[in-house]
């Protein structure tokens, strides 16, 4: 019993000394209302991925920056106006109107289908960071998706990285870590804010050195 | 007339069979669709299960509504080519 108390005193002091930690860092203010659709979120309530232990906390959540759809959508507007333009353009008056029907319809299925797919594949494409492992979900592309995952006390080396006009101006960039596990390498791409997640992933790690110092790892 | 118009012309007045044949191809590129539609709905399904707490329903509502759309125009291909 007196382990049980420990053991749950100590998760409440790590969590108030975390809560303390991103309260002193701006991106707090800048938390979605939706979490679901947001690309930082901190300690989100909802959000978990299937392989999560019951009591294993979720710290950050991360997606793609919205800004990286931006060249997709304009490509899915240009893919929009190619039948207007098309039939502004020429007659088309010896195919037949059945047939030209047709073709209008396959078209603005095939424009959906590759902007769903893209949505999905931001939507999907997502990390987690939880206080005991990092977790990558990919959805490369409808027929794949690929989840790798690493315990922090694995982590060996983090790196991140912001370069060019766009990153710098959004802030995002992306975030390396090396591992000792069987994925020798999670990136984190294009997550808003990396140097903070790096600051987050470091703190986790000291946390977790810190544990295995007194014996209190899972 | 432009050359492209010319160049249908000349394959409808060769082959009656050129229109059957572009319709075959409807069909077999809808019918390709379909499956493209029956698995977008599959692994949305799949993904949410991974994943639990996200936009659930409207996604999943895209999902069949798309693919209720792709039915639909592949029922109509049969219909009016």
């Amino acid at each position: 019993m007196q382990d049980l108390f420990v053991a749950s005193n100590h998760k409440k002091k790590k969590k108030e000394r975390r809560k303390k930690e991103f309260d002193n860092k701006e991106i707090i203010k800048d938390k979605g209302p939706k979490e679901a659709l947001a690309a930082f979120a901190i300690n989100p309530k909802k959000v978990r991925a299937e392989i999560q232990d019951k009591d294993e906390e979720t710290i950050l959540f991360l997606r793609r920056h919205i800004i990286t759809n931006v060249g997709w959508i304009v490509l899915i507007l240009g893919l929009a106006l190619v039948p207007i333009l098309a039939f502004n353009s020429f007659s088309f008056s010896v195919i037949p109107t059945n047939f030209r029907i047709m073709a209008i319809l396959l078209w603005y299925l095939l424009v959906f289908a590759f902007a769903f797919e893209r949505f999905l594949s931001w939507f999907f494409n997502i990390y987690i960071v939880t206080d005991e492992r990092i977790i990558d979900m990919s959805f490369v592309n409808i027929l794949l998706k690929d989840i790798s995952e690493t315990k922090i006390d694995r982590i060996q080396d983090i790196s991140s990285k912001t370069g060019g006009f766009v990153r710098s101006f959004f802030r995002f960039g992306d975030v390396h870590i090396q591992t000792a596990g069987s994925t020798p390498q999670i990136c984190f791409e294009a997550v808003p804010y990396p140097s903070s997640v790096t600051a987050v992933l470091n703190d986790l790690i000291l946390q977790e050195e810190q544990e295995k110092l007194e014996g209190r790892v899972k | 007339m432009t050359p492209f118009e010319e160049f249908i012309q000349n394959l409808t007045l060769s082959g009656s069979n050129f229109w059957f044949l572009i319709k075959i191809l409807f069909i077999v590129a809808l019918s390709l669709y379909l499956a493209f539609a029956v698995i977008i709905v599959r692994q949305v399904k799949i993904m949410f299960e991974t994943l639990k707490g996200m936009l659930d329903w409207p996604i999943k509502l895209i999902a069949w509504v798309h693919l209720g759309i792709a039915c639909f125009i592949f029922i109509l291909a049969f219909i009016i080519l």
